[in-house]
Parts: C-alpha cells; structure tokens; sequence
C-alpha cells in the first residue's frame, strides 16, 4: 500500500519510466525504484571519479602559468590543494558507500521477492502443469536465471545506465568547452559504434549456430546415457562414440567461428576508437601551432584521451551483457504470463454427482483429445473409465478434478460449475490416488499426514494399516519417524503407492479419483493394495481409470472412451451383451486369469 | 598449476598454443602502455616548445601512439584466437573422454546414475573450464606485467612521486584482499554458495510438491521450506555483500584518487626544487599512468576464483568417470554352449553391506526357460543382470556353456546373450534404424519378418512413413506399450541363443499387454531363457520356477510341484487368485 501511494504522488514520466522497467527487465515497482536510484548514485560516483581530472584541471590551470609565461606566479600553495583533495576524497568516499548500497544490496531484496512471486505463482498454475516431466529443469532454469538476474542488476545494468549518462554529460561539457578538440576526440564513437551494429546481425546468426550445435551435443550425450543399454548389448560403443565425436567437431567449428567473428568485431571497436588518438593529438598540435588552442586546454585533452576509451569500452561490454540477459527476462515474463486459475472459494454442494457434459478439451492446437463427451458419475457408485491408451481415460479424471480447464462444455460436481470454483477449494472434495506419487523429505508419519493436516498419531496408525503400511513400516529402523529421502527414493513403488493410498484414506473426501494401474504391480503387493482400495471407496462417488477388465466387473456403469468420444455406456454385463469394445477386451483379458 | 596441468591433458596437441597465448597477451598489454608513454613524449615536446624548442616530432608520436595501441589490440586478438583454440579443445575433449570412459562402465552404474544429472555434471563441468583457459589464462601475464612495469617506471622516474601513488596503492589492495581473502571472508563465501544450493534444491522440492500440496491443501508444508530458504539466501547475500561495502569502497576512491596523493606531493616538490616544469612534466607520467593498476587488479584477483573453480568443475568430472570398468579377459574364451550355471554366487551392490544376491546355485540348461519369482528387492532382477555382467559376482562364478562370463569376450558375451529389461529405450531415429539397431546388415525381409513376430505390423502401418518414420521428433511419439515391442523385434532380429527378459510391462494398456506377452513368447521359443516373472498366471508352463527371498532360492520346481509342497509358492498362488478376483467396491475375504 505504501508504495503505491508513494508512486501516485510521482509525476506522470516518472511514472511511465517505472512502468517501462518493470516491463523490460522483470522488476517490481519497489525495485524499479530502488534500480532508478542506483542509477541515480552510480552515475554520481561516475561524476565523483571524474574529480581527480577536475584537479588536475584546476592544478595545470595554475601551475602551468609560470612555464608559459616565465614572470608569473602561481595562486594558490599546498594546503589550499591539500584540503581540497579530503574534500574530495571524502565525497567519493560518501558517494561510493551509498552507490554500493544502492545497487549490490537492494537487488538481493527484488531478487527474494521475485523468486517467492515465482513460487506463488507456480502454485497457481493448473495442476496438470506438474505432470510434465522437465518442469524441474524449468524450476532449476529460472532459480538460475535468478541469480544470473541479480548479479548482471548489481554488476552491469545500472552501470551502463551511468556510464552513459556520464559520458554523454562529459561529452556536452567538452564540446561546450571546446567543439574542435571535442569533435576530434569523438567522431570515433559513432564510427565504432556502426562497425559494432553492423555485425550483430552476423554475430546473432553465429550465436544461434552455436547455440543449435551445442544442444546436438548434449542431446546426443543424453541419449548416449539414455540408450546405454541398447548401445553395449549390441556392441555399438564405436559407433556411438563417432557420432559424438562428429558433432563435438562440429561444435568445436562453429565455436571458433563465432570467436573470430566476435573478436573481430570487438578488436576493430577497440582499435577504431584508438584512432581517435591520433586524430586528437595531430588536430590538437595543428590547433596549437595556428593559435586555435591553448598549451592547457591541449593538455587537458590529453590526459581525457588517455582515460576516456575505457569507459567506452566497458559501455560496449555491459551492453552484450544486457543482450544476454533478453533470454531469461522473456523466460521469466512468459512464467509471469502463464494463465492461472481462480474461482470461488465458498462450495459446499448438497450432493457429489459428477457431471460431463459435452466436454471437449485439447493440450494442443488441433489435437483433439476429447470431443463431446457426457456422463454422469453418481455419488455412491463406481464408474469406470476404461478404453485404448490416449483414448481420453486419464484427461477425463484429471478433468474432473479441474487439473486443466475444459475447451468447451462443461463439469459439474453437485450442480456447480467446477470451472468456477477455486481449485484448492474444489481439491478439498476430492482424494486423488494416481500412479505418480509425490513423497517429501520427511517422516513417514509426515507423508501420510498429509491427507489431514491435524490427524492425531492414531488416525494415522489406523489408516496406515488399512492401506497396509504398517508391514513395511514397522520393518525401518525408526518405523514411522523414519525420514523417507529425496521424494522417497528408498520407497519401493508398492510401498509408496500404499502411502499415497493412506493419505487419500486419511482425508477421506467424497469424491475419489483412482487410477486402477496402481491397485496391480506385483503379485506380492496387490492383493494389499487392493484391501486399501476397497476400504477407501466405500460409498463415495467414484471415478477409476481402469486396465484389467475384471477388475471392474462390479462397477455400477462403464464409460468406454476411444480417440476422445465416449462411445460405449452402461453396466458392465449390459456391455457385455451388446459384443462391442468392451466386450472384446474383456475376451481378450480374461485368457490368463483362468485359475486352477 | 596444478589444475592448468590437469586442464592441458585435454587439450592434446594444442596445448602448446596456450603459452603462445600468454606471451602475447603480455605483449599487448606492454604495448597498451606505449601509446601513454608516447602522450608523455608529446607533453614533454610541448613544454620544450613553449620553452622555446620546435615542436616537430608531435606529429610522429602520434602516429606511434596510434600504432602501438592498434599493434596492441592486433596482438591481444591473436592472444586471445590461440588461447580459445585450446579452450574449446580441452573443453569438447573433456566431454569426449568422459564418455568414451561412460561406455565402458558396467551396466549396473547407471542404476544410480539418472541420465539427465550425469550429462548435466559431464555438460556444466566442461564449460566451466572455458572462462580460465580462453581469458583469465593469458590475461594473467599482462595484469601481472603492466602494473609490475608502471611500478618499476614510476620509482624510476621520481620516487618520491613514486611513493606518494604506491602507498594508496598497497592500501587499497590490502583492503579487497582483506575482504577477498581473509577468512570470514571466505566462511561466509562458502556459507552463501551452500545457501544457494540449498534454495535451488528447496525450489525443485518445491514444484515437485505442488500437486500434493493442492490435492491436501497443505500450502504451508512445502512452502515454508522454499521461503525459508529464500529468506536465508537473501540475509546471507546480504551480510556478505554489506561485508563488502568498506573494502570495495574505499578500493574505488582510492585506486581511481591516486592523483589526490599526487599533487600535494608535486606542489611540495615545487616548492622545493622551483622547476615546475620538470615536477609539471613527471606528475604528467603519473597521471597517465597510473590509472593501469585500476583494472589489472582487480582481475588478478579474480583469477583466484577462477582457478578454484575449473579445478573444482575437473575435480567433479573426474570424480564421475573414476568408476572401475569391469575386468577384461586378458585371454578371451568363446561361447561354446548356451547352458548357464550359478555356482555358490554371492553379490552385494558397492556402498552397500547387505547381500543382494546371497550363495545362489542353479543350472539353467541349454533351451530350457526359467523363471525368477519373489518379492520386489529380493534379489530377482540382480540375479537375471549377473549373466549380461551389469555387476560382476562378488563370490562364485556364473558360466556360459561351462566358461565364466568374465572370461569371455565382452562383445562376444553381448552376442549370446539377448537381454530385454525395463527400462530400454529407443533412439531418436527411423523406426527402420532402430529395428535394425543390433544388426545393421539384415536385410528388409528379416526386419519385416521381426516386425510380424513383435506384434508392431499395425504400429507400422499407423505412422505416415512406415518403417521409415523418425521417431520421438515432431510429435511422434509412440505410448510405452508399443515402444517395449520396437525393442522386442530387436531382439528377435538380434536372434541370440541366450535371452534375459523382465517380463514387467510396466503399466501397459489391456491391448498392449497382451500383444507384449505374444511377442515375449516368440522371443523365449527355442531360447535358453531367464525370466524375471511378476505374473504368476505366465509361470504355470515354465520348465523350472526359482522362488526368490532375500537373495537366496526359497523354493524350485515347476509350478504343479511346488503347488504340492505347500510352501511360498503355493501362498503366492493363493494371493493371486485372489487378487486376479478382486473388483473394485467389493471386499476382499481373507478366508
């Protein structure tokens, strides 16, 4: 609130530079204040550097009298020069602390706000999103980009904000003071400048080059590490290393390339600004010589001649620092720019029928993954979802629970639109048990109680044995205190699944989601996995995706799903008169399962 | 020195190219201070002018100026083109020998290591390394060289002017350095890059934990850790740049105000003397001069972090590619049957104390089909990965055809024997490329024949180029059910006598299930087989049943004998009975 009545007092191009920041580099109000005021100091302690040429001026202006003219003397003696110089010291000194402060500490401040604006966000995403496999690399990418953010903020952009403004002020001053000189001094600027923009085209190509040759070596790696396997069964090491090897060659070219090319185009900045030089020194003797001049206007030249291309140059590199950073602000207003889902956060319906009703939904443009599909799930039955895989059995659960929103058509659970409910409200109403099992780096008695957040020991001891947990638990060498690893990783996939089923029983929701897969993984886990199921539908509404025919025989309706239609209904047996789908795959499934 | 030595070894041929590098770049940068020495000449042949003299070398210090400067950058260019043909080599032949190491590790390495972090240590490791070589290398010797010669020539030419600007100097560099180097410095160094670490894990963690977390509404959960974290990365970076503030303050002011100490200095030693022009002339050098030490400073001082670094990112990669490669046979003998035998084989996996595979004895005879049942982390998939040596038994002996698999051939060895795990993949290339993967000279009638076997006809005639379609590119992707038969007709193109199979089909569809089964039951006919079985109703028709616990053979026989002994097997029959009867909504009944 603070802040926004601070920027309202502010005058209508304030404003609108603030804007334009926050827009072009991924800032909040507070930091595109805070980086204007870096800005602000760096440029002063560019000013503040700048004094020790400003004595020197002042010093030659009175020194320099008794070497042209012989009898004159000089104004002023030491200590006037001394105190002159703490006066100065003491100013850069007060300058260059608030400079530090205003740009290596606030940045850190913007940059922790971001990153949590990050995780806010992220969290507000349909939840499908999550499913995608690489979004820990995209997590890892934009941490990174964080950081990179930070250091190139406080390192280089508000540095070439100053550096600019300070030499264009140095420029005015100088050619205010004396055009000719200046104009010699200069004219490199814009010339070198033009060679530099020249080439970026060139140098964009190149880098893209380089860019694309670089991913073929490391997908080529990746997939030599995927396929390894495959490679040493069949006695391909050889043939796999030379096409790594072409394409390191490969890379290795383009990257030399771009390397002559860049230090090319940087050399003959650097060298065409040392032209200036020699320009300065040739025009400044003529000038001299004709009386256009003065010995200390020359020397002052000189001496700027000498310091001035460093600047110029560092200009030029904290351009192609800001150049780089293009990439990762898109990549972090595209994450900004992502849709997220609201809705109302008041729902208590009066019943838990789940309605489809003419869905059609598509992850892809012209990819048609559901085309009008109507049901009903009533509360206190079962119904399947059964089909092909990709037929729509899983989009149509994850649907349901409002994990993406549907393209056309509608949900609805107890009479309401779910599109129009919050989905962490929605989610209250729902206990989900799909195959991907999410476990954190805590106990197990944390795991489970997750399902609950204020579940006592003993609610979660009962579920834990009715999910059978218990077995395996009792096992660890602290039972249920035992903390479980990195997402779980010394969980075998019946023990987790078990898990994810106790949390679902602890909540004990109205609606249930179940992908029926992890009710069969091995012969030693199913049949306890299938008793936690049991206990966990019992008289709620009911939605399985299911693979094993018989498994659903007692289902109350069947919903056969094929490339995104629903195209067979009814109760089991009913489907299995009419001899359609369902009753093939029946057939089809029912061969092994013959018992003694 | 020691990293540069390690980092040469990558470079081959090209590491000669490196010193050429740091002796050009030192020659450059000498030549960066010529023009400032020829602006010094054409000040003092102004003052000489004004006292009379002519002014006409001017014009050719200029050119000199100019040309030492531009000779300079030339040069700098060269420095910089040979130093970076050594940096890529080192750096594309890091990741060359690191994998040319990779394919010769045993298989079971990669149980542990997941692909996507083992190329990201391979990737991130090697170009690391690219800033020390290409830059910070040769620009060692011209930040050490140009100020070590402005410092000679600044006591040299008057060392009272010399002193007044190397005093400043040595303060300034005690201040960073005492900030860079000193202890709490580098504490607090390390504590910020472990907080770093901390907040990218918590970020992973976090995202990874969003679905639970808005399934359960535990929003706090899985946050609070990320904030936390957040919050601890910030104050942390915060004390550590605050740290910074004096130091690198009081750097700036006193490195770019050396001219402050200068001029009192020269006006005293006008006093003194009374030739202004001569004190005017020297405190005109200093002033040109000096500003050299600004920039090379500070970027020796940075060199120290980057050579911790590359020795660290070398450190790491080697450390990855320092895994022994199984034995070879230093006198390989061939496959002369196909019968395989486990005698008295024990076999714990390494960093871990417990026997995975506990004293096992069995013989598998040539054509024979058996099949390995058990819980899961019994020891069934280490007993079946033992043949195609992923790990070599700790004890005992496994043989083929009465001969120790360690003696045989490594590329022999993967001839005879065929082996179809879970997590086989494809390439991303034709499915034609693929199919033929194993054995590049079949011919067209041989894959389609493979095709047929492996149940993939229809797979086939889906995809708009057939057999000729690239797979994984361009949204052609095919569902898991369907990319275990690719591999299986492989296999069956592949034809080898022996076959190991994991019978696992992961979490088929009903219709891929049961066309993997058929293509499995063509694989195995004919075949030696060992089977990891998780079914039981595909264990009934078996020649012999291995009942697994805890590494060791509970129980064997084939399914009606050990139906009659009673024993675990007989119990895991009944469980699966019962299972394959379960329906959903309806109880199971124990009794």
């Amino acid at each position: 609130m603070n802040i926004k009545n601070r920027s309202s007092g502010q005058s209508e191009g304030r404003c609108g530079m603030i804007d334009f920041l926050k827009r072009r580099f991924a800032l909040s109000t507070q930091g595109a204040k805070d980086f204007l005021k870096g800005v602000l100091f760096t440029t002063l302690l560019n000013i503040a550097l700048m004094f020790p040429v400003l004595l020197v001026f002042l010093f030659l202006d009175d020194y320099l009298k008794p070497v042209v003219i012989p009898s004159a003397s000089v104004d002023r003696g030491f200590w006037y020069y001394t105190l002159l110089c703490l006066g100065f010291i003491l100013v850069t000194w007060i300058i260059a602390r608030l400079q530090y402060r205003s740009t290596y500490t606030t940045i850190y401040e913007e940059s922790a706000n971001r990153r949590i604006s990050l995780a806010e966000k992220l969290r507000r995403l349909p939840l499908a999103f999550f499913g995608e496999k690489n979004l820990s690399d995209l997590t890892s990418t934009i941490m990174e980009d964080n950081t990179e953010l930070e250091h190139v903020f406080s390192h280089a952009v508000p540095q070439l904000f100053a550096s600019v403004i300070s030499i264009l002020l140095m420029t005015v001053g100088l050619f205010l003071y004396h055009w000719q000189m200046a104009m010699s001094l200069f004219w490199v600027v814009p010339t070198a400048a033009t060679a530099v923009l020249l080439s970026r085209k060139r140098q964009m190509r190149n880098n893209k080059r380089i860019y694309d040759t670089r991913r073929n070596v490391s997908e080529q790696i990746q997939e030599g590490l995927e396929t390894i396997q495959e490679i040493k069964a069949y006695n391909n090491e050889r043939r796999y290393l030379g096409e790594l090897n072409e394409k390191l060659d490969d890379y290795e070219k383009n990257l030399m390339r771009g390397e002559l090319i860049d230090g090319a185009v940087i050399s003959s900045a650097a060298g065409i600004l040392k032209l200036g030089l020699a320009s300065v020194i040739i025009v400044g003797a003529h000038l001299l010589s004709t009386g256009g001049v003065d010995l200390f206007s020359y020397l002052i030249f000189l001496v700027i001649a000498s310091r001035i291309y460093d600047p110029l140059n560092a200009v030029f590199m904290y351009l192609s620092a800001l150049y780089y950073l293009d990439i990762r602000i898109d990549r972090m207003n595209e994450m900004q720019a992502l849709p997220i889902q609201g809705g109302k956060t008041d729902f208590s319906p009066e019943h838990y029928d789940i309605v489809f009703d003419k869905v059609g939904f598509s992850y892809e443009k012209g990819k048609q993954v559901m085309r009008d599909v109507s049901f009903t799930a009533r509360q206190g039955e079962i119904t399947a979802l059964v089909g092909p895989s990709g037929g729509g059995k899983s989009t149509s659960a994850k649907l349901a629970a409002r994990f993406w929103d549907v393209d056309s058509g509608r949900i609805l659970l107890g009479d309401r639109d779910i599109s129009e409910i919050d989905p962490e409200t929605l989610l209250q109403h729902y206990a989900v048990v799909f195959q991907d099992v999410v476990l954190f780096n805590a106990s197990i008695m944390d795991n489970i109680r997750i399902g609950k957040r204020d579940a006592t020991d003993e609610e979660v001891l009962r579920v834990a044995k009715l999910a059978r947990c218990d077995e395996f638990v009792r096992k660890m060498p602290a039972g249920y205190q035992t903390v479980i690893g990195e997402n779980g990783e010394t969980l075998s996939g019946g023990e987790r699944q078990r898990i994810s089923i106790a949390r679902a029983l602890l909540k004990d929701a109205p609606v249930v989601l179940l992908d029926e897969a992890t009710a069969s993984l091995d012969v030693e886990n199913e049949t306890r996995i299938q008793a936690g199921i049991s206990e966990l539908v019992r008289g709620k509404t009911v939605l399985i995706i299911a693979h094993r025919m018989r498994t659903i025989a007692n289902a109350d309706k069947v919903i056969v799903l094929e490339n995104g239609r629903a195209i067979e209904s009814g109760k089991p047996d009913e489907l299995v008169r009419q001899k359609g789908i369902f009753s093939r795959m029946l057939e089809r499934q029912m061969v092994p399962a013959k018992s003694n | 020195m020691e990293t540069l030595l390690r980092l040469q070894q990558y470079m081959g041929a090209r590491k000669a190219l490196l010193p050429g590098a740091v002796i050009l770049s030192a020659l450059s940068s000498l030549m960066g201070m010529a023009p400032l020495i020829f602006i010094w000449l054409i000040v003092r042949e102004l003052f000489d002018a004004s006292a009379g003299s002519s002014g006409n070398l001017i014009d050719v210090y200029a050119w000199w100026a100019m040309g030492t400067a531009i000779g300079g950058i030339v040069i700098y260019f060269l420095a910089l083109m040979l130093s970076h043909l050594a940096a890529f080599r080192a750096e594309t032949n890091m990741r060359r020998q690191a994998m040319q190491k990779i394919v010769k590790f045993p298989l079971g390495f990669f149980d542990n290591h997941t692909s996507g972090r083992t190329r990201k240590i391979i990737d991130d490791n090697a170009g690391i390394t690219h800033a020390f070589l290409a830059h910070q290398m040769p620009d060692l010797a011209g930040s050490i060289l140009a100020p070590l010669v402005s410092l000679v020539l600044i006591f040299v030419f008057d060392w009272k002017l010399g002193l007044a600007c190397f005093i400043p100097i040595i303060a300034a560099m005690a201040a960073i350095m005492r900030f860079m180097m000193d202890e709490k410095g580098r504490q607090f160094m390390k504590k910020y890059m472990t907080s770093l670490e901390e907040m990218n894990n918590e970020a992973v963690e976090y995202v990874r934990g969003i679905p639970v977390v808005k399934v359960f509404q535990q929003t706090v959960f899985s946050f609070k850790n990320f904030y936390d974290s957040i919050s601890r990365y910030k104050d942390m970076v915060y004390q550590y740049t605050l740290l910074g503030e004096k130091p690198m303050s009081a750097y700036a002011v006193l490195i770019q105000g050396l001219v402050y100490f200068l001029i009192p200095v020269a006006i005293l030693l006008v006093a003194r003397s009374g030739d202004v022009a001569g004190v005017l002339l020297n405190l005109i050098f200093y002033i040109l001069v000096t500003p050299i030490f600004a920039s090379s400073i500070m970027r020796s001082i940075y060199l120290k972090r980057a050579v911790e670094q590359a020795g660290e990112a070398v450190d790491r990669l080697e450390n990855l590619t320092t895994v022994a490669s199984l034995p070879k046979a230093s006198d390989p003998k061939p496959v002369t049957g196909h019968e395989i035998e486990f005698r008295e084989v024990s076999f714990s996996y390494p960093g871990n104390d417990r026997k995975a595979v506990d004293g096992i004895s069995f013989t598998l005879p040539e054509g024979k089909t058996y099949a390995l049942v058990g819980a899961s982390g019994g020891g069934k998939t280490t007993i079946a990965r033992l043949v195609p040596r992923f790990w070599d038994a700790g004890a005992g002996r496994v043989s083929i055809g009465g001969t120790d698999v360690k003696d045989i051939a490594p590329e022999e060895l993967m001839r005879n024997v065929s082996f179809v795990f879970q997590n086989t993949r494809l390439f991303k290339t034709s499915l034609l490329e693929n199919i033929r993967y194993g054995s590049p000279h079949a011919t067209r009638l041989a894959v389609d024949r493979a095709v047929e076997l492996a149940q993939c006809r229809e797979i086939v005639d889906k995809l708009p180029e057939g057999l000729n379609t690239r797979i994984g590119i361009e949204g052609t992707y095919l569902s898991g059910g369907e990319q275990q038969r690719i591999v299986l007709a492989r296999a069956i193109l592949r034809d080898a006598p022996i076959v190991v199979l994991d019978e696992a089909t992961a979490f088929a569809d009903p219709e891929n299930e049961h066309l993997i089964q058929k293509a499995l039951k063509t694989l195995a006919r004919g075949k030696t087989v060992l089977m990891i079985a998780h079914r039981l109703s595909s264990v009934t028709t078996v020649d012999s049943i291995l009942v697994i616990e805890n590494g060791r053979i509970a129980e064997q026989g084939n399914h009606r004998d050990l139906i009659n002994q009673q024993g675990l097997y007989a119990n895991m029959w009944h469980e699966y009975q019962k299972s394959v009867q379960w329906t959903v909504g309806r109880q199971v009944r124990d009794d």
